[in-house]
């Protein structure tokens, strides 16, 4: 990362939630289409649709477990503190997030503080988690 | 002809599905029957362009589908599965699928669409999402769906095994008017439905075709008819269980939900006393009919349910049997069979 110049930077910081996170995405999403089993490709195919419509008509259907696979990779690296930390360093105005900065403020012994950005942070996921699911709510 | 199969057979991996299958169809209803399991849904797949066969031969229209214009097969025959199965969305999106993969226009789409669902008597159902319809309604949103594609070829799966008499009534209507405008081939264990649609009929066993001529012609079909009940089977630890009338019949395959079996009268141990048996299913009633045929007798016992078990004539004689007679039967629940 050093070599890249990307160690203490909010690139080097979002590489490596990155490669976090694509195993989880990859995994949710692969099983989610696997789940839209074979007879929803024939009920598509005998309705016409070439192989390419097929896969398109399949991913379609499998959206509320994309979207899943979407939410929980972001929630996973939103709540991640290791990776911010090392490749951060918790730099103020700079690669301070909220995770390292809650984890400052309670090593410091500012547990008000520390509450405060946690209640943050907590109320920052249930909102999006909310808002996909009234997406999800309002496309099917 | 429309379809000319020779020598197809199917595999999946060790099992054989469907073996040398050689048949021609022409413009008619085609009806498929024989237990679950023997190569009706396969054969069907076969038909629509979604299976490649194994080995041997399929022409439809004179030409003949390989892999490569398997296409040119599926914009022609259109197929209707067991459980409807649906696009998210409503009933318009649903039918209209179809006609949008083929670049129809939006205004005749939309025309296309009303037309046919007062076709499959649901006018107005169009915006209605999918989720909401009935049994009924998703089995005839879905004949819809292939319908509005007006294809030469439809190809239907036990349409009306999941449904109540009233929505099958509609369907069989639906069919026999359909019947006239395009080759219908229908695989099914309602026998009535088939008798009274189908101009020919096969009975597949194991992947061959056993039987095949007019309704009136296979044997199959009157073989069929005796000891069929359909009903809401329950399955707990290990035993599944239908309650028909006021009897419970039990038997082996693990499945939840609306369901036919079928129990073959010779599979039917009549006894005079109760028996101690491995048997799950022994009831006790009178004998309310007795008919012979071909050297067996057919004897209806009525436990609360009128049952058919065959008897040798000398059986018959030595067990004193006579009409009005109180009976036990009894059969293994391994025996009974899932339609």
């Amino acid at each position: 990362m050093g070599s890249l110049s990307l160690l203490y930077t909010v690139r080097g910081v979002a590489v490596g939630q990155a490669i976090l996170i694509l195993p989880i995405m990859v995994t949710f999403i692969v099983s989610a289409i696997e789940s839209k089993d074979q007879e929803l490709r024939d009920l598509v195919r005998t309705l016409g649709a070439s192989e390419y419509e097929t896969s398109i008509a399949v991913v379609r259907e499998a959206y509320s477990g994309v979207s899943l696979a979407i939410i929980s990779s972001f929630n996973r690296a939103f709540a991640e503190l290791g990776i911010a930390t090392m490749l951060g360093a918790n730099i103020s105005g700079i690669t301070r997030v909220l995770t390292t900065a809650i984890a400052l403020e309670t090593s410091k012994g500012e547990l008000g503080l520390s509450f405060a950005l946690s209640f943050i942070l907590l109320f920052v996921v249930l909102v999006l988690n909310y808002f996909i699911n009234w997406l999800q709510g309002g496309s099917t | 002809m429309k379809y000319s199969l020779s020598g197809i057979t199917k595999h999946y991996g060790d099992i054989e599905a469907l073996r040398g299958i050689d048949l021609t169809i022409g413009d008619e209803v085609l009806g498929i029957i024989g237990y679950s399991g023997v190569g009706k849904t396969t054969l069907l797949k076969i038909l629509a362009g979604l299976e490649v066969p194994t080995a041997g031969i399929l022409k439809y229209n004179n030409e003949r589908i390989t892999p490569d214009n398997m296409a040119y097969l599926r914009k022609n025959a259109t197929m209707i599965f067991q459980t409807p199965l649906f696009l998210r969305g409503d009933v318009f999106t649903n039918i209209a699928y179809g006609l949008r993969l083929r670049k129809t226009p939006e205004a005749t789409i939309e025309e296309r669409v009303e037309k046919v669902l007062e076709t499959v008597r649901l006018p107005g159902l169009a915006h209605r999402d999918t989720k909401d319809l009935s049994g009924g309604e998703q089995q005839r949103v879905a004949l819809a769906r292939a319908l509005v594609l007006d294809p030469e070829v439809l190809l239907l799966d036990e349409p009306t095994s999941n449904l109540d008499p009233g929505n099958a009534s509609i369907i069989n209507d639906i069919l026999r008017e359909e019947s006239d405008s395009r080759v219908i081939v229908i695989a099914t264990h309602d026998l009535p439905q088939v008798s009274r649609l189908a101009d020919r009929v096969l009975y597949l066993m194991d992947g061959v075709i056993s039987e095949e001529g007019a309704p009136e012609q296979v044997e199959a079909i009157t073989r069929f008819t005796e000891n069929i009940f359909p009903g809401i089977s329950r399955h707990v630890d290990g035993v599944s269980t239908l309650k028909v009338e006021n009897i419970d019949l039990k038997f082996t395959e693990p499945v939840e939900g609306r369901v036919s079996i079928h129990v073959r009268p010779q599979d039917i141990i009549l006894s005079n006393d109760w028996i101690e048996t491995s048997a799950r299913n022994q009831f006790r009633g009178p004998i309310v009919g007795v008919e012979e045929k071909n050297g067996v007798v057919l004897v209806s016992v009525d436990v609360g349910t009128v049952f058919r078990a065959q008897i040798t004539r000398k059986s018959f004689d030595e067990m004193g049997l006579f009409l009005g007679k109180e009976v036990n039967i009894s059969f293994k629940a391994s025996s009974v069979i899932l339609l």
